[in-house]
């Protein structure tokens, strides 16, 4: 199963933004990913949160900061762009991958955006929406339950094979530990990770010392 | 190879004026045409490869 470590905003600055990728590599990880917005898409945040956010709104010599270091140590590290101009930069820095997130999945002129570069697309789907995705095509449909924190019961009942990949984000890592049963046609897993306690993703990120644990 | 890079090019504007018309269409219909939309865009790209 290939591992995707949504880092998110799980961190203080660049300098351990990239040590998450360290860890990404260390681990054997599929790809690091982190999250591009900027000021309209954060705008409804309030107060604390929206600081949080604002502190953490990555630009784009940001991104290719990231990436670059990903590249120098042989990690895949791609976004998830949330306006279109941060397309724009992802084809400048060079990505391979793009994730669209559950909040865009209708967001059509973002996904036309990302369709144009050709590029393998992860995209978040709710639990009826996987017909959407045809089977050529460059779009890799992820399950995603937009609760956070999610529950592992959410999941019950599931037809995993309707989806290439899960997005996660349940506390833990029973979600992740049984969808590795060979049974589960899952190829991607979706996971948001921090390197210590204090994030904003606490209630449904794990540390990368949870996630060795069970790889 | 010119007549498919103008068919590429006249998919994307059509999706492009489908998908910010105000109709009523639901998100989920558009999404289903959205997305056959990508699979030929894909079969033409292959062509065109």
């Amino acid at each position: 199963m290939n591992i995707i470590a949504e880092c998110a905003v799980n961190w203080v600055d660049l300098k351990e933004a990239k040590r998450m990728i360290d860890e990404c590599k260390r681990l054997g990880l599929f790809a690091a990913k982190f999250q591009l917005y900027n000021i309209d898409t954060i705008k409804d945040l309030k107060g604390e949160v929206f600081n949080y956010c604002f502190d953490r709104m990555l630009e784009k010599e940001d991104a290719k900061e990231l990436f670059d270091h990903g590249k120098s140590i042989n990690q895949e590290v791609f976004f998830t762009p949330m306006f279109e101009d941060a397309v724009e930069w992802c084809e400048e820095i060079g990505v391979n991958y793009y994730k669209i997130r559950f909040n865009d999945n209708t967001n059509w002129s973002l996904q036309r955006a990302i369709v144009k570069t050709m590029k393998s697309t992860f995209i978040s789907l709710g639990k009826v929406s996987y017909d959407y995705i045809m089977k050529e095509s460059t779009f890799i449909p992820f399950l995603c339950i937009p609760k956070y924190p999610s529950l592992y019961s959410d999941y019950s009942g599931i037809d995993f094979k309707r989806f290439k990949g899960v997005s996660d984000h349940t506390s833990g890592t029973l979600l992740l530990e049984t969808l590795q049963d060979e049974k589960y046609p899952c190829h991607y897993f979706e996971k948001h990770v921090r390197l210590r306690d204090g994030t904003l993703e606490d209630a449904w990120s794990i540390t990368f010392n949870d996630l060795e644990a069970v790889l | 190879m010119r007549d498919l890079n103008e068919l590429v090019e006249l998919i994307d504007r059509w999706i492009a004026k489908f998908t910010t018309l105000e109709n009523e269409t639901s998100d989920y219909e558009k999404g289903l045409i959205f997305h056959s939309y990508v699979e030929i865009l894909e079969k033409v790209r292959r062509v065109i490869k």
